[in-house]
């Protein structure tokens, strides 16, 4: 079922070993959110007024 | 006849450098440019070659693909078209494709499972996205890189969460 994605300024589901870096994500729902995305290489970037969600979040985030 | 030596070198040095120029220019491929809803199906150097809103997200599944957005902003024309308001508090109401993301890499309705193959080497950079669901949403890609690019504004918490009726915190 789904239920939701967040919003946000990148949203990596299932996506693996990426460089997201210097970005400026300020003003979203979420600056960056990863769903089972491993090993991506995050810096420099800011997140003002945005949560982050990382995939520790997951069992709490049904997507499908 | 050392001169003339010396002269038959230099020119040879001459042509060499000249052929290397060409052969790097030959190389270096122009940028296509794009527009809103592109579906990039070729590997290759895109530009933005200016600010745009859209309302269909600007989409590739395949690798090899690198987008300069210009320094240019890519904005949605709304961030998305939820279906207000939700059934309930606890079942939001939402449509895959009432997602406007503004860039999605390698995502569609018609690729979306377990059986999705990766994709790689993506490059995104240099510019803005705003006023979308997702400034960019990235779908099975590995090796690939997003920056420096300002992906702010892309549905405030209090647009999206309050409207979902707490579906999302």
């Amino acid at each position: 079922m789904l239920t939701a994605a967040p919003p946000g300024g990148v949203e990596l589901l299932e996506s693996h070993d990426n460089h997201i870096v210097n970005n400026e994500m300020m003003r979203n729902g979420q600056g960056l959110a990863f769903f089972q995305s491993n090993n991506n290489k995050v810096t420099g970037n800011t997140y003002h007024l945005s949560q982050m969600l990382s995939a520790e979040s997951l069992s709490e985030m049904v997507f499908w | 006849m050392r001169d003339f030596k010396y002269f038959n070198n230099l020119r040879s040095i001459s042509c060499l450098t000249i052929l290397a120029w060409l052969a790097m220019a030959a190389n270096a491929s122009p940028s296509t440019p794009v527009s809103c809803s592109d579906n990039l199906s070729v590997p290759g150097k895109y530009v933005l070659e200016s600010d745009l809103t859209c309302d269909k997200p600007l989409e590739f599944n395949v690798s090899g693909v690198h987008l300069d957005l210009g320094g240019h902003t890519l904005s949605c024309s709304s961030p998305e078209q939820w279906q207000f308001p939700p059934a309930s508090a606890d079942t939001p109401t939402n449509d895959l494709n009432k997602w406007i993301s503004g860039i999605e890499v390698n995502f569609g309705l018609n690729t979306f499972g377990p059986s999705v193959a990766n994709i790689s080497n993506a490059e995104i950079t240099n510019g803005s996205v705003t006023n979308c669901h997702d400034g960019i949403f990235v779908y099975h890609t590995v090796d690939s890189k997003f920056r420096p690019m300002d992906l702010s504004g892309n549905l405030s918490d209090a647009d999206c969460c309050a409207a979902r009726g707490g579906g999302v915190t």
